[in-house]
């Protein structure tokens, strides 16, 4: 089994520590998981992406020139990234800020309004990017949310855990709603 | 039993960048004094220190240069403080006069080189592995360091642990060779219980301060080192020095301490020297491959052993000393050796000094900045094999 995940957004959207809280998580589950990140060179405003690799057995070459599921927060960087999804590949993108101008008939798209659904439930906009988390973790079907909780705990600045947590099962419960 | 601090990285699963698993090993190891001067690619170990030192009681200092850095960490260590720095390529460079220097006095000490592609400043963003032969050859005159080559996340963090501890067993300096790709990936990395985790201090003569001691005692192969200002009389000279540690032309006393620097490596090499071997055993076909280029390496190896290509990987652990008894053992086995590096020939000059002489060697230069593809090596192999 092997599953790469494609995150890309702007910087300050939390690509990389959505990407990290995934990877964690793939590490408490006894996965090998690897992740490469890559970033424009502006200091503020430029773009941010996180190539995650999640195996069962160890992972030799740590790039990946397409995904199984990309996850994309700016238009930007759905245009640059739409082509690297395989044939039955997810695309998951925030619902708001991203609006699919291609499409193909192998690759399936779900939209999260990741920025309203964390308004509402953690009144922080902020925590999108946990949402989001919550969503691929829906759809993977290999990272159990327990996994993620832990993973966040472990990971986000001291004092937001519980909030960043609410907000990953938000776009969990969203995702699996949507699919089941 | 060696006590921890409690704020050091406690045992347990993480999923964490090379060049961050770099520092909190180099803590775990008891490292407490880090000199530095930022560069990219390894400026997240002098970040990650410069926040964890002042919490588990070490000192920081960014320098003014690389020179002052490598200086500064000799200074410290010949305090009794296990000290490193961490640069690359450019700043590796400017460092080697006193990779000599560390070498001369036995002082322990840790050089992290995050290589980056060369030469010159290269490209500071992007990997290359053309450190291999400066890190044994980069000073003047005759003398050996330990050299590690890392591959994973995990194998940064062991090697560092290992590089402090060898370099106290064996008062010498010890380079870990990581590379941009191994220090910027995010990977796996299981933190043993502290009481798995051997850590070496250096040995400490067992007469008290006010006796006389010779902290370059040719009758032993390592010497104990009196710690500067703990009350020895301690003298550290860059020139060719007698027992005492005093500059001396004397023929004898010039040959015995450039042999004994030497010999304190080359006779314990068999028990320092690493390497990781992966379906040797009937290969016609042997890939030499380390750091970041050996996950590729590993990868073509699994591809084409499922095609029933009779082909092995052998990877150096260590450059330095570098496992040649083994290589050439190896050679006698197999009909062609392919080596694969980020560098236009580096490595390969090992290999042909230690192989059969009947064997083939196929290099694959490579130096674009990035690790070779899989695919890059395979279509070589493939060339070579005839498949």
């Amino acid at each position: 089994m092997i599953l790469r995940i494609r995150i890309g957004g702007l910087g300050g959207h939390g690509i990389l520590l959505a990407g990290r809280v995934l990877g964690t998580a793939a590490i408490y589950a006894g996965y090998d998981a690897i992740m490469t990140v890559a970033y424009s060179p502006e200091q503020r405003g430029g773009w941010s992406k996180a190539d995650l690799v999640i195996s069962d057995s160890e992972i030799d070459y740590p790039y990946i020139d397409e995904a199984d599921i990309l996850i994309v927060t700016t238009q930007e960087m759905f245009e640059r990234e739409f082509k690297s999804l395989v044939n039955n590949g997810y695309l998951i993108y925030e619902s708001s800020l991203v609006k699919p101008s291609q499409t193909s008939l192998n690759v399936r798209s779900i939209g999260i309004p990741a920025i309203s659904l964390a308004e509402k439930t953690v009144k922080r906009r902020i925590a999108m990017n946990m949402v989001l988390v919550g969503g691929v973790t829906a759809l993977s079907k290999i990272i159990d949310p327990k996994h993620v909780e832990e993973a966040i705990r472990s990971t986000v600045r001291k004092g937001t855990e519980e909030m960043n947590v609410k907000a990953m099962y938000a776009g969990y419960d969203y995702v699996r709603q949507l699919l089941y | 039993m060696k006590s921890f601090h409690p704020r050091l990285l406690k045992p347990g699963r993480y999923f964490m960048q090379g060049n961050i698993a770099t520092a909190e090993a180099a803590l775990i190891a008891g490292c407490r004094f880090y000199a530095g001067y930022p560069i990219t690619p390894s400026n997240e170990i002098a970040e990650w220190m410069s926040r964890r030192l002042p919490e588990v009681g070490g000192v920081f200092i960014q320098m003014e240069d690389e020179i002052g850095s490598i200086v500064a960490v000799l200074g410290a260590s010949a305090a009794g403080v296990k000290a490193m720095t961490a640069t690359s390529g450019p700043g590796f460079s400017l460092m080697m006069e006193s990779v000599g220097l560390a070498s001369m006095m036995e002082i322990p000490a840790v050089i992290v080189n995050v290589m980056r592609a060369g030469p010159s400043t290269g490209i500071p963003t992007l990997v290359g592995q053309g450190d291999i032969m400066q890190a044994k050859w980069g000073s003047h005159g005759d003398y050996e360091i330990i050299a590690y080559l890392p591959s994973s996340v995990q194998e940064v963090f062991d090697m560092t642990i290992k590089a402090f501890n060898m370099a106290e067993k064996y008062r010498v300096l010890t380079i870990v060779l990581s590379d941009q790709v191994i220090g910027h990936m995010i990977g796996k990395l299981v933190v043993p219980d502290y009481e798995e985790i051997e850590i070496i201090d250096r040995e400490l003569p067992d007469v008290p301060p006010e006796k006389l001691v010779y902290p370059f005692d040719n009758s032993r192969l390592i010497p104990p080192m009196p710690i500067a200002g703990a009350g020895y009389r301690v003298n550290y000279d860059s020139l060719t020095h007698d027992e005492r540690g005093y500059p001396s032309v004397d023929r004898d006393v010039s040959f015995r301490l450039v042999s004994r620097l030497v010999r304190k490596i080359r006779e314990n090499e068999k028990a320092i020297a690493e390497w990781e071997e992966y379906y040797t055993d009937d290969a016609d076909i042997l890939l030499v491959a380390y750091g970041c280029t050996a996950r590729s390496a590993k990868e073509v190896v699994k591809k084409l052993r499922r095609e029933n290509i009779r082909i092995g990987l052998f990877r150096p652990k260590t450059a330095w000393p570098f496992p040649w008894w083994r290589m050439n053992e190896l050679s006698k086995r197999v009909s062609k050796i392919v080596v694969a590096e980020i560098n236009m020939g580096q490595m390969l000059h090992l290999v042909r000094e230690y192989s059969a002489r009947d064997v083939e060697i196929v290099h694959v230069p490579y130096a674009p900045g990035y690790m070779p593809p899989p695919s890059y090596i395979e279509n070589i192999v493939r060339g070579v094999y005839g498949a």
